[in-house]
């Protein structure tokens, strides 16, 4: 069997405090997947990403990256952490932290510079991504006096100018208008198909049925609570419920017209996912 | 405080240097050991308040400005030496972005503020809540004097450093090449804004955002346990500090020709020069202790104290004078009756202009938007850039020609010009603040310098030729040396000037520190901006005094931390894209030949100006 691209074995993580916010996660993603991860807030989905990233690390626990251990200790290796930075881009929750260089140029070439990619490859890398998210023209403004909208396409193209194969994306669509999250999600649709892994967050259900061919959801309890196919769970409306996913209130005034919309929607994104894999 | 170029001659700028280099080498070994993953991010962020901070100015009465540093703050919760990176670390943004301080007189200004300053305020803090557990009241009395004395001796030492330029540095007729104005004038005149509005605001900035952070159980000053003992270890090294500190004043001051100015005891000791009226003081201030054996001491002392006791003077005077005029206001303690005064207004102030100084920063630091224009400098590689602005600054820091200095602003301009930057932009940005700052301080000195009265206002006043050359020598001096700079940054991108410090071997942890701050700037008054707008939303009317000035306190604590937790956020943000610590430069560095012929010639036009100006 191929390596997997992260196997996670009984990790807990809790916060300075003793917050708890992961608790006995297990699990493991391959290559080519697209992984959804759902949850109520607080139920640990940007921590569990965060740990997938090697930005803070298992309190009990480990994870496997690629086969290697992804520890601190071995991410203090000049070389192997080049290796994974450059495989695997996170895109944070909040654009505002991830912003912080003085140009919108500057900042999408951050990654690739970083990395070692060579300048002319970065310039190209880094006008592509602009140009992919529509953000060509906010070359030269400072990332920190955009939109809210605007400051996520930014955070977006930031990371993918380093061309991850591994792309761990929280609640990417949030604050995008309907078109801007249609060609994320185009983009995401192809660059999964291309043989690269996806693991993102959302609060959209639509989303995932959009674009994930596995669903992770993650309980109050901040434990793995389902793990499967989207449509084995979608249609459970009391499951839904019960792992606050939906609202009941909601559920009877907007989501009655919403729920042929999925039904319909459903019906498509499995048929394409038929032909796609 | 902030010293602009021109203020202090360039033999100054070398002595001071020399004196803080020491202090840096130790600040950073003592910083690279305790160095952890958490030290760049948090130092940086520190540094941004601090920078925040500096940039609310009291305008004094007399033409100066007065203002907070934050300093003492970083030391209280970060460490002394970490203090001394950081606030050395804001005031090279400062210098460089905003002229405010001059790029020569870096080492003047970090001495006074990032070295004197949190030093003697720390000093202070330890002595005063020595043996103190983390929640103790006594902590925030200690950061209140702690700030309200670090500041005040920073200021004293840059009154001392201005104030020494006319004797040391004036041409054969006696007109002063520098900062005009001799200690008799320099000392009250930053000493008494600082004594009155700058010292107690440091020390409620300090005692406030300390009393908030424990209030809030934040991690920042929970950590960091004061042992009985170390009270007793600081008093040792702060008197070593002390000592080292005055031995840079003591080697000013020797083998200079200003006996004439003070008393021959004085003279004999190497120390000071006492202006007429102090020497009276100084009898005085004998007088209660005859017994004690220290006349020589006394002299020096005494003229330091009596600026002390003057300014206490003032200060029981001016809450006299509110208590009088306000009346029922029951408020007891003189400091804190001024500052009540004046936060009051504080928080309008506060909120309405920290909108406009965010788009102030910004316009400022901005400069990277224009730095890729494709002109003449911006095709430089900024090493050549760097060492070639250096030479021009330090050549019109030497210049006693007047027309020279025009000579050297011509060329400023045309490389403005020829880097396609726009003549009136940059001439705005040149003349907006310091320079007009300078003017009007230069003004009395056309009248108080002694020489040929050239011109007669009513039957007192007259201006001296000697006076209307210091005059726009100084003016001349401050506008050359900051267009200088502010070309410089205007056609280099930060990451590229970053990147040229480093190759010019500063230590890569400062780099990443500054890095860092420049980034939180940002983070910070954005937090500011929105906690204020935040309790716009939720208020209707207007606050009390009291109310206003909890809240300030309180803001300011919280907008910390909150900094804090964004700031540890960023950093992980700037890991995750592959960050180790070094910075890469946005355009490639390549010194060619058209680089080094362009060193050269700045090389070459920077020995004609000092050789016509020496011949
Ligand atoms: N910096 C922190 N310090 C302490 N506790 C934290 C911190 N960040 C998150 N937590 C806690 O950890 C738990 C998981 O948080 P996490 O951010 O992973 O949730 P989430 O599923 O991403 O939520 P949301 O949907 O709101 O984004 C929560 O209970 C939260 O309160
Ligand atoms: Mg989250």
């Amino acid at each position: 069997m191929k390596t997997p691209i992260f196997e996670v074995k009984n990790l807990s993580y809790s916060y300075a405090g003793g917050i708890p916010a992961l608790n006995n996660i297990n699990l493991r993603v391959m290559r080519g997947e697209s992984v959804a991860l759902v949850g109520a807030n607080g139920s640990g989905k940007s921590t569990l990403l965060r740990l997938l990233d090697g930005l803070v690390f298992p309190s009990e626990g480990e994870i496997d990256s690629a086969g290697m251990p992804l520890t601190e200790k071995a991410l203090q290796n000049a070389a192997y952490s080049r290796e994974f930075r450059s495989r695997v881009g996170l895109v944070f929750q909040d654009a505002d932290v991830q912003l912080f260089s003085p140009t919108v140029w500057e900042e999408v070439l951050f990654g690739p510079l970083q990395l070692g990619v060579p300048r002319s490859e970065a310039a190209y890398r880094a006008t592509e991504a602009l140009e992919l998210l529509g953000i060509s023209h906010l070359k030269d403004r400072p990332p920190f006096r955009l939109s809210g909208g605007e400051k996520k396409k930014v955070s977006i193209a930031s990371v993918i100018s380093f061309s991850p194969r591994v792309l761990l994306l929280d609640e990417p669509t949030n604050g995008l208008d309907p078109h801007s999250q249609g060609v994320l999600i185009d983009f995401l649709i192809s660059w999964v198909a291309d043989g690269n892994t996806l693991i993102f967050s959302t609060q959209e259900l639509d989303l995932v049925e959009e674009l994930s061919s596995r669903i992770i959801v993650l309980g109050m309890e901040h434990t793995i609570v389902a793990d499967g196919r989207p449509e084995d769970f979608l249609s459970n409306a009391d499951f839904l419920l019960k792992t606050n996913l939906i609202h009941e209130h909601a559920h009877r005034h907007k989501s009655l017209v919403h729920r042929h919309q999925h039904a319909h929607e459903h019906q498509h994104a499995a048929d394409e996912q038929g032909h796609g894999i | 405080m902030h010293i602009p170029d021109g203020y202090l001659s360039p033999v100054t700028d070398g002595v001071m240097l020399a004196a803080a280099a020491p202090f840096w080498v130790i600040a950073f070994n003592r910083v690279r050991r305790t160095l952890s993953r958490r030290t760049v991010p948090v130092l940086g962020l520190f540094a941004a308040f601090s920078f925040v901070t500096m940039m609310f100015n009291v305008p004094l009465p007399g033409g100066t400005t007065a203002h907070a540093v934050g300093g003492i703050l970083l030391a209280i919760v970060l460490g002394p030496w970490e203090a001394v990176i950081g606030i050395s670390v804001v005031l090279g943004i400062q210098a460089l972005f905003f002229g405010d301080g001059g790029v020569l007189a870096y080492g003047a200004n970090c001495f006074n503020m990032a070295i004197v300053l949190p030093l003697a305020g720390y000093f202070v803090y330890k002595l005063v809540s020595a043996g103190s557990g983390p929640m103790s009241p006594r902590r925030v009395a200690g950061a209140f004097a702690g700030g309200y004395l670090g500041i005040n001796a920073a200021a004293m030492f840059t009154s001392f450093e201005l104030g020494l330029q006319p004797l040391l540095f004036h041409t054969s007729q006696g007109v002063p090449l520098y900062a005009p104005y001799g200690m008799a004038t320099a000392l009250p005149a930053i000493m008494v804004g600082h004594l009155l509005v700058a010292g107690p605001l440091e020390g409620l900035v300090t005692g406030t955002v300390v009393f908030y952070l424990q209030r809030s159980g934040s991690t920042l000053v929970r950590s960091g346990e004061i042992a009985k003992g170390e009270g007793r270890r600081w008093i040792l090294w702060g008197g070593l500090a002390a000592l080292a500190l005055a031995a840079p004043l003591g080697l000013l001051a020797s083998g200079t020709a200003w006996g004439e100015w003070g008393n021959q005891q004085l003279k004999a000791l190497g120390l000071g020069f006492v202006p007429a009226g102090l020497q009276k003081l100084q009898g005085w201030w004998h007088a209660p202790l005859p017994g004690y054996g220290l006349p020589r001491i006394g002299a020096a002392t005494g003229y330091v104290l009596s600026a002390f006791i003057g300014a206490g003077a003032v200060a029981v005077a001016v809450w006299l004078v509110g208590k009088a005029m306000v009346g029922k206001d029951k408020t007891s303690h003189p400091p804190s009756q001024k500052v009540e005064y004046s936060s009051r207004s504080k928080e309008g102030f506060l909120s309405k202009n920290i909108e406009l100084l965010s788009r102030a920063l910004e316009s400022g630091m901005m400069a990277d938007d224009r730095s890729h224009d494709g002109g003449f400098l911006q095709s430089l590689d900024p090493r050549v850039k760097v060492a070639g602005f250096i030479l021009f600054i330090i050549a019109a820091g030497l210049m006693r020609n007047l027309a020279l200095l025009g000579v050297l602003f011509t060329v400023a301009l045309w490389l403005a010009y020829v880097s396609r930057i726009s003549i009136l932009f940059f001439l705005r940005r040149v003349l907006f603040f310091i320079p007009l700052f300078t003017a009007v301080i230069a003004i009395p000195s056309l009248f108080t310098t002694p020489g040929i009265p050239i011109w007669h206002i009513g039957q007192h006043l007259s201006v001296t030729s000697a006076g209307v050359q210091s005059a726009v020598f100084l003016f001349a001096r401050v506008t050359d040396s900051l267009s200088l700079g502010v070309l410089l940054i205007m056609a280099t991108p930060w990451t590229d000037l970053l990147v040229s410090l480093r190759w010019y071997r500063l230590p890569s942890l400062v780099v990443s520190v500054v890095g860092m701050t420049y980034r939180y700037i940002f983070l910070f008054l954005h937090t500011a901006n929105n906690m204020f707008l935040a309790r716009r939303s939720r208020t209707i009317e207007r606050f009390s005094g009291e109310a206003n000035r909890r809240w300030m306190g309180q803001a300011m604590a919280a907008a910390l931390t909150k900094s804090q937790v964004m700031s540890e956020e960023i950093y992980l943000a700037m890991l995750s894209r592959g960050y180790s610590g070094e910075i890469v430069a946005v355009d490639e560095l390549r010194a060619g030949r058209r680089d080094i012929l362009c060193l050269a010639g700045a090389a070459a036009l920077t020995a004609i100006i000092l050789w016509v100006n020496y011949r």
